[in-house]
């Protein structure tokens, strides 16, 4: 069913275009923003406009951020001999969470995918490699362990190895809180491989 | 609402809202299928580890006629093609027959012997170190004969000679060559030579696993490579673009010997 307002309809069409957000899930989030105060609305107006205006890329490590460089690219606490590298930006947030690292980040965009035809071209590759000719001492390689973040972590291994720079791969194996009979042999095959002295 | 089983092979996931993803499998028993996996992007998820890109698994399911897209309700792996994600030629080229089902496959259309040939070509990828794309030049050919579209190669289309001369000419459109003792080819004709002929028809007929024994040159290879996508391309419409094989040309490049620099 179609609305009389043009401006209801509208509201429902872009707020359907986003992911996971269908149509009767739109008219909810529309009806439930006609209830709200014009300044509570507007301010959400603002801050997606803003979201889109101020909102860049950092050019040294292409984390989300408003200026450029980003905070931990310009930041002097920093450990400068390190990178961690990861797929997407939200692993940057993710990662700064548990503050035990205090590197810097760089975010590839992705991972490779041969069915999706996203390369190393399709990834910020190159400018890592460029950056590697600074200070850098290590670097972590963050990707996802699934296949496409473990092929990625491989292809970066093989370019960054002949620069004599340490190259180290986050832990993979069971996470915390879980159950060890619910764990897949792969999961546990790479759990002992990767075990530590205790 | 009834419970299916089905073993498969995961050709792709795509996330779905923050928690689930749509995994979409070639199985023996239902063709090409694509089912929700609920709650699989959590950590904690039963299905962390399994639903893992080329995995061989057996899964269970509930068959719900109203809904479009049935739920995945177990999974196993029967077996992990662990060298996939240890070696990268292994990881780029088995994304080939991947892409190939995935693309040129319909849903819910079950075909064996397709399967069996997925299953055999991945295997052979992963078990073998060298001659791995004598393994998936052996898939094509075997796909296309799956697919209704085998090429012509046991004798010239007009002279019938059985034995290919020195230089003879591929035509794509029709699937078949011409021996070059009976035509200088068109513009439309692909070059291949007596030795290029005699391969493909061993390739066409080997198991996939023993197609590593061909002794192929990297000429030789590139030349089939070229006549074999482009076979593909002619006769699948969904198959104008392969990614992957894209991506394995500029991997191959990128980590070729005699490059000094990989930068």
């Amino acid at each position: 069913m179609k609305y009389s307002s043009e401006t209801v309809e509208k509201a429902i069409h872009e707020l359907s275009k986003l992911p996971g957000i269908g149509r009767k899930m739109a008219q909810r989030h529309v009806f439930f923003l006609l209830k709200q105060s014009e300044s509570q609305v507007k301010q959400l107006a603002e801050s997606l406009v803003d979201l889109k205006l101020k909102v860049i890329h950092c050019s040294i490590c292409f984390n989300v951020t408003e200026s450029d460089p980003c905070k931990i690219c310009a930041g002097e606490t920093r450990d400068r001999t390190m990178i961690c590298v990861v797929e997407e930006a939200n692993d940057v947030l993710a990662l700064e969470k548990t503050g035990e690292y205090k590197g810097l980040y760089h975010v590839l965009g992705g991972a490779l995918s041969p069915l999706d035809g996203i390369g190393p071209d399709n990834l910020h590759v190159r400018e890592l490699l460029l950056r590697l000719e600074e200070a850098v001492q290590e670097i972590i390689i963050a990707t996802n362990p699934n296949t496409e973040g473990e092929a990625t972590a491989l292809y970066l291994s093989k370019l960054i190895k002949p620069m004599n720079i340490r190259i180290s791969r986050i832990a993979r194996g069971i996470p915390v809180g879980a159950d060890l009979e619910y764990a897949d042999e792969v999961t546990l095959a790479r759990a002992i491989e990767g075990r530590r002295e205790y | 609402m009834a419970i299916q089983k089905a073993e498969g092979i995961v050709l792709r996931r795509r996330s779905q809202g923050e928690t689930s993803k749509i995994i979409t499998f070639y199985t023996r028993e239902f063709g090409k299928l694509s089912l929700m996996a609920k709650g699989s992007r959590g950590i904690h998820s039963k299905y962390l580890g399994t639903l893992e890109t080329y995995n061989h698994l057996s899964i269970v399911f509930y068959q719900k006629d109203q809904r479009q897209l049935q739920y995945l309700s177990q999974a196993s792996i029967v077996r992990s093609f662990a060298t996939f994600s240890t070696q990268l030629a292994k990881f780029s080229l088995a994304s080939i027959p991947c892409e190939v089902v995935e693309k040129a496959e319909i849903d819910n259309h079950p075909h064996p012997q397709l399967y069996h040939l997925l299953l055999d070509t991945l295997t052979a990828i992963d078990e073998h170190h060298s001659g791995l794309r004598n393994i998936v030049r052996a898939f094509i050919l075997q796909y296309a004969v799956h697919s209704g579209f085998e090429p012509e190669l046991d004798r010239c289309h007009h002279c019938s000679r059985p034995d290919p001369a020195d230089l003879n000419f591929f035509f794509l459109t029709d699937g078949y060559y011409i021996c070059g003792r009976c035509t200088s080819g068109d513009v439309q004709s692909r070059r291949i030579s007596g030795y290029g002929v005699q391969l493909l028809r061993w390739l066409i007929k080997c198991p996939v696993g023993s197609a590593v024994d061909a002794q192929v040159s990297a000429a030789m290879g590139s030349e089939l490579d070229l006549l074999l996508f482009d076979y593909l391309k002619t006769h699948f419409e969904s198959l104008t673009v392969i990614h992957s094989y894209d991506q394995l040309l500029k991997l191959s490049a990128e980590f070729a010997p005699n490059k000094s620099n990989p930068q």
